[in-house]
């Protein structure tokens, strides 16, 4: 018990010691900024448009080759591409030298057995499925001609967090050039970060809209997009907010 | 195995993940300005149970949120029409199942599609529903709240509404320091409600303390119950707590795949939780389905109705033989597991009616 006091009044020190990185997420479809509900081609020759974005950013920390690390406390961030407020955001880490992020997309297994959370965990976002315990990693929505769906629609809801059908992917991204960086108390930092929606579709795997335009459950195939979206992610810009 | 191994890392991963937050919050609380602090409430274990699940583990049962969780299972205003709270499936009187009815109905003259279970003993469970879906007893009642057949209600609107309602404030800063009203802080209130509801009273437990003793015909039927129904009903909770295909044939409207809906294992195919059998002489009907109208006609199901199929139970094979005279001493034995302190405890029931 002792060391559990002295390891939470170390944290209250640090405190002080803590500047904030602020996160700017870029999302991008062919080369430019996604505007909901216009068309954009995939890397699969299908015509698409996203009526919905979403997907947990937690557990970031920073890290350099030395082996230093700043890790976000209570690391849970819900990303929304209807909302702009939720695409910039600071995250409070130490004044370290660092040469990367790195970052979950989900919500960590232990998140998924808790219990009731709160915040960008809170249900009220539409990210937990009531029926089969867990989170939403990730929701991508929209249309294309490609789908042989209702409406054309395609609707994916990924999750899924224990063993082989674990939806949490890590994220590790250096910077351009390879740079590294020092946060300090007096110079503010900013990660631009862009996320490629094209390569949700076409990465690690190929995934056509026409082959799978729904998919609502765990399993095999929501693996298969986890795999994807770890690829979504690259640090474009390191500087002033 | 595996899994069994998984579970006890998380747990124990979440145990500690919580005194860590909790010897933190301690420490902060230092120059608490939030009012009295709610009364710690101690979750009554039954003689002779085995240690509950860490359910409360960051969730501390206290008198107040266990009372504000009581309010919230009674309340209307969690469903679309106010007509369904948890309690309109949920009924004291018959173990917190739905008497007589073998699918509940919700908003909007819908059936549910499973047969509502008892509410008793929550704190021993690791995963609740008929298919082992839900993970966490906090999070179950997002299940019939959200659901469209059942109380089919947001959980943004149900919020909306406590917040509006004057009562809610005093009785969310009462359990947890503040008026803040949440989906959280409902979600652990009710979990405090239903956690702390326990049934370990009956005749059973009485002959077990030496406090009573067992007719000719219980004894007997404890006796054969022993011999032929504990591998799968072992007391003191009389589950297993895990999955069993019984050999019942598929209901084509509601085609439930039972276990293998939520794990997607083919081996899974109509495996269901195993009920507890403690005051199942209150909560007819019986089965996932609730097919069965009498404990009689379960009992007849295991003599000549076991379907086999790949996944039905291998103790089943031959089906469970019981003669007769066997059967009625079942029953009288089933009998003893009949609770009434819990079936009529005040402190379950709605609050000031």
């Amino acid at each position: 018990m002792a060391g559990m006091f002295a390891s939470c009044k170390k944290d209250k020190s640090m405190e002080s010691d803590l500047s904030p990185l602020t996160i700017k997420l870029n999302i991008i479809a062919n080369g430019t900024k996604l505007v909901l509900d216009r068309p954009y081609t995939n890397d699969l020759g299908e015509d698409y448009s996203v009526s919905a974005f979403k997907f947990y950013m937690s557990n970031l920390s920073i890290s350099d080759e030395a082996g230093a690390s700043s890790a976000e406390q209570e690391s849970y961030h819900l990303v929304d591409a209807s909302d702009t407020t939720t695409r910039t955001f600071n995250i409070m880490m130490g004044r370290i030298g660092f040469d990367k992020i790195r970052f979950m997309i989900g919500v960590d297994s232990l998140r998924n057995v808790s219990g009731a959370q709160t915040g960008a965990l809170d249900p009220v976002n539409g990210m937990f499925w009531t029926w089969n315990s867990g989170y939403i990693m990730a929701k991508l929505e929209g249309t294309s001609p490609s789908s042989p769906d209702p409406g054309q629609r395609f609707q994916y809801h990924i999750g899924g967090y224990a063993g082989v059908e674990a939806t949490q992917r890590w994220v590790t991204l250096s910077f351009p050039g390879n740079k590294s960086y020092v946060l300090t108390a007096n110079t503010p930092l900013a990660l631009t970060v862009d996320v490629d929606i094209d390569k949700w579709f076409r990465s690690t795997h190929d995934l056509p809209i026409s082959s799978i335009p729904f998919m609502m459950t765990p399993g095999a195939s929501s693996v298969l997009y986890a795999d994807n979206y770890a690829n979504l992610f690259s640090v474009t810009k390191v500087g002033n907010p | 195995m595996m899994r069994r191994q998984t579970t006890i890392w998380i747990l124990a991963g979440l145990t500690m993940a919580v005194l860590l937050v909790e010897a933190c919050r301690k420490n902060d609380v230092g120059g608490g300005t939030t009012g009295a602090s709610p009364t710690p409430m101690p979750l009554e274990v039954p003689e002779g149970f085995p240690s509950a699940q860490p359910i409360f583990a960051n969730n501390p049962l206290t008198k107040e949120g266990f009372e504000l969780g009581r309010a919230l299972f009674y309340e209307g205003k969690l469903s679309k029409d106010s007509n369904f709270p948890c309690s309109s499936c949920h009924q004291q009187f018959a173990a917190f199942a739905t008497l007589d009815h073998p699918l509940s109905h919700g908003f909007n003259n819908q059936f549910t599609r499973r047969n509502a279970p008892g509410l008793f003993n929550l704190a021993w469970r690791t995963v609740l529903h008929w298919d082992g879906g839900i993970n966490h007893l906090e999070v179950q009642p997002l299940a019939p709240l959200t659901a469209p057949n059942e109380m089919a209600e947001s959980v943004v609107e149900v919020i909306n509404r406590l917040k509006a309602d004057p009562a809610y404030p005093t009785k969310f800063k009462a359990a947890f320091g503040t008026e803040e009203i949440n989906s959280q802080r409902m979600l652990k209130a009710l979990a405090q409600f239903m956690g702390a509801i326990v049934s370990g009273n009956a005749k059973f437990d009485k002959v077990k303390r030496g406090q009573a003793s067992f007719t000719l015909g219980e004894q007997s039927g404890y006796t054969i119950f022993k011999t032929k129904c504990a591998t799968c009903h072992p007391e003191p909770l009389f589950t297993d707590l895990s999955f069993h295909n019984t050999g019942l044939s598929v209901d084509p409207v509601l085609n439930d795949s039972g276990r293998m809906r939520i794990t997607r294992d083919p081996n899974d195919y109509l495996k269901f939780m195993v009920p507890s059998l403690r005051n199942v002489y209150q909560s007819a009907p019986y089965g996932h389905d609730g097919r069965f109208y009498s404990i009689g006609a379960v009992i007849d199901h295991y003599r000549t109705g076991v379907i086999h199929t790949a996944t039905t139970d291998p103790l089943l094979q031959k089906g469970i033989s019981v003669s007769d005279e066997e059967k009625l001493d079942l029953l009288s034995f089933l009998r003893t597991l009949t609770d009434t302190t819990y079936l009529r405890d005040p402190r379950y029931s709605k609050p000031g009616g």
